[in-house]
C-alpha cells in the first residue's frame, strides 16, 4: 500500500511513540522540476521529475536518530523507525538534540511565484532557442555553445513533530545558464554566465547574451603574467565563491569541534574596521529567504563581523545548548536526505562605497581577478590556505588591460581578510544552494600572491 | 518491483508520441553512514533511495523524466507526457523483453546491511585512536563510514532485460594538527567495491597514522614556491591529474558534442610515448568496477592511450550516436535521477620501466608531490588544476623540506607531452567524480611520474 504523504506522517508520528521515541519528528519535502538544453538550434535533452522523501528522527537513550526513505509504504515507515533506534543505540553526542515546538510568530516571506509556475516546455524552450542564437550570432570567434540550459524547480517542504509544530515552506526558482566557446589563433576559451529569478518577465535574453560573449571573447589572447605579489581587484562573483567555500568557519559546530580557526576570537579584530559580514535570512535583496530553520526555529538577521571585530558565529538547537546560548536559526538539512547541521541563510560581506571603476583605479596596477577554479580541492578550511587556479585581467594605470590565464592565487583566508584595502560598492550573490546563499562585492586587496611564468 | 508485463507497457508508452529508443531504469539502494569525531560517534545515519527513471532517445536528442512514484498509471502517464515533448512522428514499436538475466557488480561475503552498527563503529575508533596515538600535536581527529548497497533494473525496447547488486563500503579519516596559531589537517579514504570483509581486514591504525603523520609534517612546512618547475607526483591518488587533465576530455560527453581537445585526434600522438593509459571496469573488487553499465552493456578494458597514441574514447549510448563510434560499457549515473552520460570506472596510467628512487635522484629542484587532493578541468581547453595536500621540495637529488599551499596548474595535452619519467609502481587510489550524472566512484591510479614542467601555484 502506498499512503498520501499526509496519512503517512500522521501514521509515523503515531507509531514512533509506541516504538518508544519520547520525541519525534518528521521532515517531508516535495517537488517538480524539469531542465532543457539545447544543441545546435534544437531541444537536445528534456528532463522532467517528481520527487519525494522524508526523513525521520526520534529520541531515544538520549540520543537522537535519524533516517529517510522515499517510497510511502508500511515498509518504509518500518525502515525508519528501525534505523532511527539502531542509530539512537551507537550515538554518543555529548549534547542533547530536541525537537522544538515553535516559535509564535515567523516573518512571511514570498518566494514562490505561480506565474513562475505555469510555464512549461515551450516557454522554457523559446528562452534557450533565442539564447543559443543570439550567441553564436554575436560573434565570429563564437564557435559553439556548448551548454544552454534552461531549468525550473518547485519545492515545499513541512516540519511535523511530537511537540506538534506543523510548518510547510514552498519556492521556487528558474535558472537560466549558457558555456560558449571561441577559437582565434589556435586558442580555444570558454566562458559562461547565467540568470536566475521568480520572475521570468525581468529575464533580458539579449543581454545575458551579450554577457556571456563577452565574457568569452575577453579570454582570447590570455597568457599568464610573471609569478610576484600583486595588487588583486577580487571580483564580486570570485570573492562571493571564495567566500562559499570558507564561511563553514562560521558554524558553531566546526568551531567547537575544533575544526575553526574562530575558536578563540570572539570578540577580537580578525579583519579591517570597515569590514563587515552578516547573514540575514530573510533580506530583501537576495532571491532566498527563509522564515524558519529546518529545526523550526524563527530565522533572524545577525551581523557575524562589525566592523573588523567577531561579534557572532551560527547556532543550531544542539550547539546553542552547548554553549549556554540560544539558537540563531541556522539548523539547516540538506533535504531530506541530510541531518540537521549548521548553514548560513544568506550571508554576504556589507558592500562599501567604491564602484568597480574606482577599486580599478585605487589598485592602478595588477590583476583584476574574474574567476577562480577548483575550490573544492584546493583550500583548506581547517588551516585557511588556498591556492586556486584563476583567469582574469591586467589593471594597467587604474584601467582593464589584457586577458590573463593559467596563473594561481595562493593566501590564507584569515591573513587575507586583513589584505582588504577597500570594498566595493556592486554586492552580487551567488546562485542559491543547499548551504544558503553568499554574497560579496568585489574587494580590492593588497600583497596576493600569484604563481604566473 | 514491475512486472515484465508492465515494464514493456511503460516501455510502449515511451515510444508512442516519438522516440526510437526507450530505456528504463529502477533503484532501490540502501545506505548507511556513521561518524565519529574526537572519540564520540557523532552522526549515524540509514536510508532508502528508491525510484524509476524512463529515458527516450530520437536520434540524438534526449528525454529523461524519473520519479519515486512506480503506480503503473503514474509511469504510463511519465512515459507517454516524456513521448510527446519530443514532438515527431511515432514509429510503432511492440517491445518484447528477453528473459532477465542477473548480475553482481560486487560479490559480498559480508553484505554491508547484515553488519551491526557497532563493529563499523569499532572501526572508527580503531582509526581514530591511531591518530590521536601518532602525537600529541594532534589535536581532532575526525572519521566516517559510509557504505551502500544498490539493486538495479535496467530494461529498453530493444529487448534487453538486465539486473545488476552492486555494493560498495569506504571509511575515512582526517587529522588534525594544531600549533598555537596554525592548524593543518591530513586525509585518506580508502574504499573498495567488496563487502565489508575489505575494512576487516584492512590496515585501519596505518592509514590513519599516515594522515597524522601528513599533518604534523605539514605544520611545520613552507609555504610553497611559485613558478614553473619540473614536478614528480607519487603513485596512487597522484593519477587525478590524468582524471582530470585527460580523463574528462575523452568521454563521449565532451568528444561527442566536439568539446574536447582530444576531438579528432585518435591515432595521433597527444601524450609522451612513455604513457599507456587505461580506463578498466572489469577489475575485480575495485571501487570503480562494474559488470554492467547503467545501459545494462557489459563492461570492458578500455586502452585509451598507448604509447602516447590516442586509441579510443570512453562512449555511452548517445555519444556512439554522436561520434559513429561502438559504445565502451562507460554510461553510468549517480541514480535514478540522472540521465546516463560517458564515465570512468577503474582509470590509470600502465606502470613504467624506472626505480622510483631514480626519479627523485635525477631531479636537481622541483617540487615532489607525495599526495594529492582533488582538482577539476574545463574538458574544452584541457586547463586543469589540482591540489597537493603534501608536498617537498627536491633540491640535489633528494627530497628537502616540506612545503604547503600548493596547486599545480596547466593544460592537459601540455602535460602528457612533459611526462619524462614513469616509474615502476602503479598504484590506485579511490575517489568521487562529480559530473553532469552526478557523483560515482571512481579509482584513479598511476605510478610515480615526473612532469618535466608545471605551473606551481605557491605563496612565496
Amino acid at each position: 500500500m502506498i499512503y498520501e504523504p499526509d496519512e503517512f506522517i500522521a501514521l509515523l508520528l503515531s507509531h514512533a511513540e509506541k516504538a518508544g521515541f519520547s520525541q519525534s519528528e518528521v521532515f517531508f519535502e516535495n517537488g517538480r522540476s524539469s531542465e532543457l538544453q539545447i544543441l545546435d538550434g534544437e531541444v537536445s535533452m528534456y528532463e522532467s521529475s517528481v520527487l519525494q522523501g522524508v526523513s525521520f528522527r526520534g529520541f531515544q537513550n538520549g540520543q537522537m536518530g535519524y533516517a529517510f526513505a522515499e517510497e510511502l509504504t508500511d515498509d518504509s515507515m518500518n525502515f525508519l523507525l528501525d534505523q532511527a533506534a539502531q542509530n539512537c543505540a551507537v550515538l554518543e553526542s555529548e549534547e542533547e538534540e530536541t525537537i522544538y515546538g515553535g516559535d509564535p510568530e515567523y516573518k512571511t516571506v514570498n518566494v514562490y511565484s505561480e506565474t513562475l509556475d505555469r510555464l512549461g516546455f515551450d516557454d522554457f524552450s523559446k528562452i534557450g532557442l533565442a539564447l543559443e542564437e543570439k550567441i553564436l550570432k554575436s560573434d565570429p570567434r563564437i564557435v559553439a555553445v556548448d551548454h544552454c540550459i534552461v531549468s525550473y524547480g518547485n519545492s515545499n517542504s513541512q516540519i511535523h513533530n511530537s511537540l506538534n509544530l506543523n510548518l510547510s515552506h514552498a519556492s521556487n526558482l528558474m535558472f537560466v545558464y549558457a558555456n560558449a566557446r571561441c577559437e582565434e589563433d589556435d586558442q580555444v576559451k570558454t566562458g559562461d554566465a547565467y540568470w536566475f529569478g521568480r520572475d521570468a518577465e525581468t529575464l533580458d535574453i539579449d543581454k545575458l547574451a551579450v554577457r556571456i560573449t563577452s565574457e568569452t571573447i575577453g579570454k582570447l589572447g590570455a597568457s599568464p603574467v610573471a609569478s610576484g605579489k600583486y595588487n588583486i581587484v577580487l571580483d564580486a562573483m570570485a570573492a562571493a565563491d571564495l567566500l562559499s567555500t570558507f564561511c563553514a568557519i562560521f558554524s558553531a559546530d566546526l568551531i567547537q569541534k575544533g575544526f575553526s580557526l574562530l575558536g578563540d576570537k570572539m570578540n577580537t579584530r580578525i579583519a579591517p574596521e570597515y569590514f563587515s559580514i552578516h547573514d540575514d535570512a530573510v533580506m530583501d535583496r537576495s532571491i532566498t529567504a527563509v522564515p524558519f530553520d529546518s529545526e523550526g526555529v524563527a530565522t533572524q538577521n545577525k551581523t557575524l563581523i562589525n566592523k573588523g571585530i567577531l561579534t557572532g558565529i551560527l547556532h543550531n538547537r544542539k550547539t546553542a545548548a552547548k554553549a549556554g546560548t540560544q539558537s540563531t536559526g541556522n539548523g539547516f538539512r540538506s533535504g531530506y536526505r541530510g541531518s540537521v547541521s549548521v548553514g548560513p541563510t544568506n550571508l554576504y560581506i556589507e558592500p562599501g562605497d567604491s564602484d568597480l571603476a574606482a577599486l580599478l583605479s585605487q589598485a592602478g596596477s595588477g590583476l583584476y581577478i574574474k574567476e577562480l577554479a577548483g575550490l573544492h580541492a584546493g583550500a583548506n578550511i581547517v588551516s585557511g590556505d588556498f591556492s586556486l587556479s584563476c583567469e582574469g585581467y591586467v589593471i594597467e594605470n587604474g584601467k582593464i588591460g589584457r586577458a590573463v590565464d593559467q596563473i594561481t592565487l595562493a593566501d590564507n583566508f584569515y591573513l587575507l581578510l586583513n589584505k582588504i584595502q577597500k570594498i566595493g560598492s556592486d554586492l552580487y550573490f551567488d546562485p542559491p544552494s543547499d548551504a544558503g546563499s553568499i554574497g560579496s562585492p568585489s574587494l580590492f586587496i593588497s600583497d596576493a600572491a600569484i604563481s604566473g611564468e | 518491483m514491475l512486472s515484465e508485463y508492465i515494464i514493456e507497457r511503460v516501455l510502449e508508452a515511451a515510444l508512442s508520441r516519438g522516440g526510437d529508443f526507450a530505456e528504463i531504469y529502477m533503484e532501490e539502494s540502501k545506505s548507511s553512514g556513521l561518524s565519529i569525531i574526537n572519540g564520540r560517534v557523532d552522526n549515524a545515519s540509514a536510508g532508502i533511495d528508491f525510484g524509476v527513471g524512463i529515458r527516450i532517445l530520437e536520434k540524438t536528442k534526449c528525454v529523461y523524466v524519473f520519479s519515486n512514484d512506480i503506480r503503473q498509471d503514474n509511469l504510463i502517464r511519465m512515459a507517454k507526457d516524456a513521448s510527446a515533448s519530443l514532438q515527431t512522428i511515432p514509429l510503432g514499436m511492440t517491445v518484447q523483453l528477453t528473459p532477465r538475466v542477473e548480475f553482481v557488480s560486487n560479490p559480498c561475503i559480508l553484505a554491508p546491511v547484515s553488519v551491526s552498527k557497532s563493529r563499523k563503529v569499532d572501526i572508527l575508533r580503531r582509526a581514530c585512536h591511531a591518530a590521536k596515538e601518532y602525537s600529541p600535536l594532534i589535536s581532532q581527529t575526525s572519521a566516517s563510514y559510509g557504505d551502500v548497497q544498490k539493486r538495479v533494473w535496467i530494461a529498453n525496447s530493444t529487448g534487453l532485460y538486465r539486473t545488476d547488486e552492486r555494493a560498495r563500503v569506504r571509511f575515512t579519516i582526517e587529522a588534525v594538527a594544531s600549533s598555537d596559531e596554525e592548524k593543518q589537517s591530513g586525509y585518506f579514504g580508502p574504499g573498495s567495491g567488496k563487502g565489508f570483509e575489505f575494512l576487516e581486514s584492512y590496515p585501519v591504525e596505518d592509514t590513519a597514522k599516515e594522515a597524522a603523520r601528513i599533518a604534523v609534517t605539514m605544520l611545520s612546512a613552507k609555504p610553497c614556491p611559485s613558478g614553473k618547475m619540473p614536478v614528480v607526483i607519487d603513485n596512487g591518488f597522484g593519477g587525478v591529474i590524468f582524471h582530470e587533465a585527460c580523463g574528462h576530455s575523452l568521454e563521449a560527453t565532451a568528444v561527442g558534442v566536439h568539446a574536447s581537445v582530444f576531438d579528432g585526434k585518435l591515432g595521433t600522438q597527444i601524450a609522451s610515448p612513455l604513457v599507456t593509459a587505461l580506463d578498466d571496469g572489469t577489475m575485480p573488487g575495485e571501487w570503480g568496477s562494474i559488470a554492467i553499465d547503467d545501459e545494462g552493456h557489459d563492461s570492458s578494458r578500455n586502452v585509451l592511450i598507448e604509447d602516447g597514441i590516442l586509441k579510443d574514447y570512453m562512449v555511452d549510448l548517445l555519444g556512439s550516436r554522436r561520434m559513429g563510434m561502438p559504445a565502451t560499457g562507460s554510461s553510468r549515473r549517480q541514480n535514478y535521477q540522472y540521465a546516463p552520460t560517458s564515465r570512468m570506472t577503474n582509470t590509470y596510467i600502465a606502470a613504467g620501466s624506472t626505480d622510483p628512487k631514480d626519479i627523485i635522484s635525477d631531479t636537481s629542484y622541483g617540487l615532489y608531490a607525495a599526495n594529492m587532493g582533488g582538482g577539476s578541468v574545463d574538458p574544452a581547453t584541457g586547463e586543469f588544476n589540482f591540489a597537493v595536500t603534501e608536498g617537498y621540495m627536491i633540491r640535489g637529488g633528494k627530497i628537502a623540506g616540506p612545503v604547503r599551499g600548493a596547486t599545480l596548474i596547466g593544460k592537459g595535452s601540455q602535460i602528457l607531452m612533459n611526462i619524462d619519467r614513469v616509474g615502476t609502481n602503479l598504484a590506485l587510489a579511490q575517489g568521487v567524480c562529480g559530473s553532469i550524472s552526478g557523483n560515482i566512484p571512481t579509482n584513479v591510479g598511476q605510478p610515480m611520474i615526473r612532469v618535466s614542467e608545471i605551473t606551481v601555484g605557491g605563496r612565496e
